[in-house]
């Protein structure tokens, strides 16, 4: 496990300087356009790419067939591909956490509580999208996988496009105040949910597949 | 004579391929050289010993342990190399040393750096920049490291030059000198096999033609030059493939069952190979 993760972190240390790069040149860019939730939003989404990478990676230069003949169960690198994606995540909501306190100390706090939950929802947001994509890449790999990536980041929008319009047309279906709270209080236990069940969807995957 | 790796009638079917009750024993101080053309099921067979594939049915034992069973206890004292180094690009010698650590429980630090001062490797230099020949020799040096009483190379020496291929053979000689260690080591290259290989064992069409020891193979077989007069009056039992060309007949034949005057040349593992999976059979 830890030689996975130390594997995994070797690989992906050129893309995490390349990372700095580009956490500096959005912050300057969100101080600049007083707009605080966009670093933290593109710093979340950049850590979420991570673990995909690293599957490609894996993948490209035949790492699972000779990883399976090492005495590594499967279950461990499907966790170690978990544990990556949990602290990416997590590194990520650090880094977006405290660009934000940063920025809106420069930006005099306007909009203080929407931004962190602009980020928090965010985060939500890339992990469930992480909970679908590890299995589908563990299934079908990163070449058909990447199509599921398009057609998982397009539907959710698509969705909401719709419920908007609905919502405007018919009018009433505003949700209230408490319906929202309640969602946004359970959103992160959801989200863990959904993030433990697509591991044992991916070590269940990972089990039967020949490599 | 104590098995290190016991095949037994293993199956598995793929669409228009099937491995048809492969079985093999390799003694311990031993290799085997496992031939076959192209798709005759070395890699299949090789991915079933490692439980990469799941077998349909037959049984597999290491160290006289079940393969599925016991899969990490046995997996921890065999050193697998496949045709490329499948260890990400980016890392470095060192990083290798360091990752392997935790996933062997016997990894033995001094003996990777070891190897890889033998083999001039350098410690510190992206695989990338590597050549295939340093690639491979990485490898080998990384399923040397860890005290591995079992070796399996899957074509570990093809497109290498003669003088790493050479160097390779050394270190398979070297491993196998304690009398308890075994290697299986496919190949196409029967002339290495030839140097080396303690067993012959050839797969044709997912079936095993025969698994037997490499001397009494080339003692078994000879290559009859002769002509087509000739030919028709010999035993069919006699005849294990014939090549027919412009000037007459060459037939692999059993020499011992061959009566009469004949010159009987000697058959090469390649020569076993060729007539056998090219030949014309009667």
């Amino acid at each position: 496990m830890k030689g996975l993760l130390l594997k995994d972190f070797c690989i992906l240390k050129k893309q995490m300087k390349l990372m700095v790069v580009f956490v500096i040149f959005y912050a300057i860019w969100a101080v600049a356009a007083k707009m605080p939730t966009m670093m933290g939003t593109m710093v979340i989404l950049l850590s979420i790419m991570m673990p995909i990478s690293s599957m490609s990676y894996d993948e490209a230069g035949q790492w699972y067939r000779y990883a399976f003949s090492l005495p590594i169960p499967r279950r461990t690198l499907v966790l170690s591909k978990y544990v990556l994606g949990f602290l990416v995540s997590l590194g990520g909501l650090v880094v977006s956490a405290i660009g934000n306190i940063i920025i809106l100390a420069l930006t005099n706090g306007e909009n203080a509580l929407e931004s962190w939950l602009t980020i928090i929802g965010f985060l939500e947001l890339g992990v469930i999208f992480l909970s679908i994509i590890i299995p589908i890449l563990f299934k079908y790999g990163v070449e058909k996988g990447r199509l599921f990536i398009v057609v998982i980041a397009v539907i959710p929008s698509l969705l909401v496009a719709l419920l908007g319009s609905t919502l405007k047309t018919s009018g009433t279906l505003m949700p209230s105040a408490e319906l929202l709270q309640a969602i946004l209080y359970s959103s992160p236990l959801f989200t863990l949910a959904i993030f433990l069940i697509s591991f044992r969807i991916s070590v269940g995957i990972c089990r039967k597949k020949e490599y | 004579m104590d098995a290190i790796l016991q095949v037994k009638d293993l199956c598995k079917k793929y669409d228009g391929f099937a491995l048809d009750h492969v079985s093999f024993t390799l003694p311990r101080g031993c290799i085997m050289g496992f031939i076959g053309e192209n798709g005759a099921g070395k890699s299949t067979t090789i991915k079933a010993i490692l439980n990469l594939i799941h077998r349909d049915q037959g049984e597999i034992q290491i160290f006289g342990k079940d393969n599925i069973q016991n899969e990490l206890e046995v997996k921890e004292q065999i050193g697998v190399v496949f045709d490329t180094l499948n260890l990400p690009e980016m890392l470095q010698a060192q990083d290798v040393g360091k990752m392997m650590q935790s996933v062997y429980r016997q990894w033995d630090p001094a003996k990777y750096t070891q190897y890889l001062e033998q083999f001039e490797l350098p410690v510190k230099k992206t695989i990338k920049d590597f050549s295939r020949g340093m690639k491979m020799k990485l490898a080998i040096v990384v399923a040397l490291s860890h005290n591995a009483q079992l070796l399996l190379l899957d074509e570990a020496t093809s497109g290498l030059d003669p003088i790493v291929r050479d160097e390779i053979l050394d270190i398979l000689l070297d491993f196998i000198q304690d009398d308890t260690r075994g290697v299986l080591f496919s190949s196409h290259i029967t002339g290495d096999l030839e140097k080396v290989a303690d067993y012959i064992t050839f797969i044709h069409k997912g079936k095993v033609y025969f698994s037997e020891p490499k001397d009494l193979l080339l003692e078994k077989y000879g290559v009859l030059k002769c002509t087509e007069s000739e030919f028709s009056a010999l035993d069919g039992s006699v005849i294990k493939g014939v090549r027919r060309h412009q000037f007459g007949l060459e037939a692999l034949v059993e020499r011992q069952k061959l009566s009469g005057r004949y010159t009987v040349d000697k058959a090469s593992i390649e020569d076993i190979m060729l007539f056998i999976a090219r030949g014309e059979h009667r």
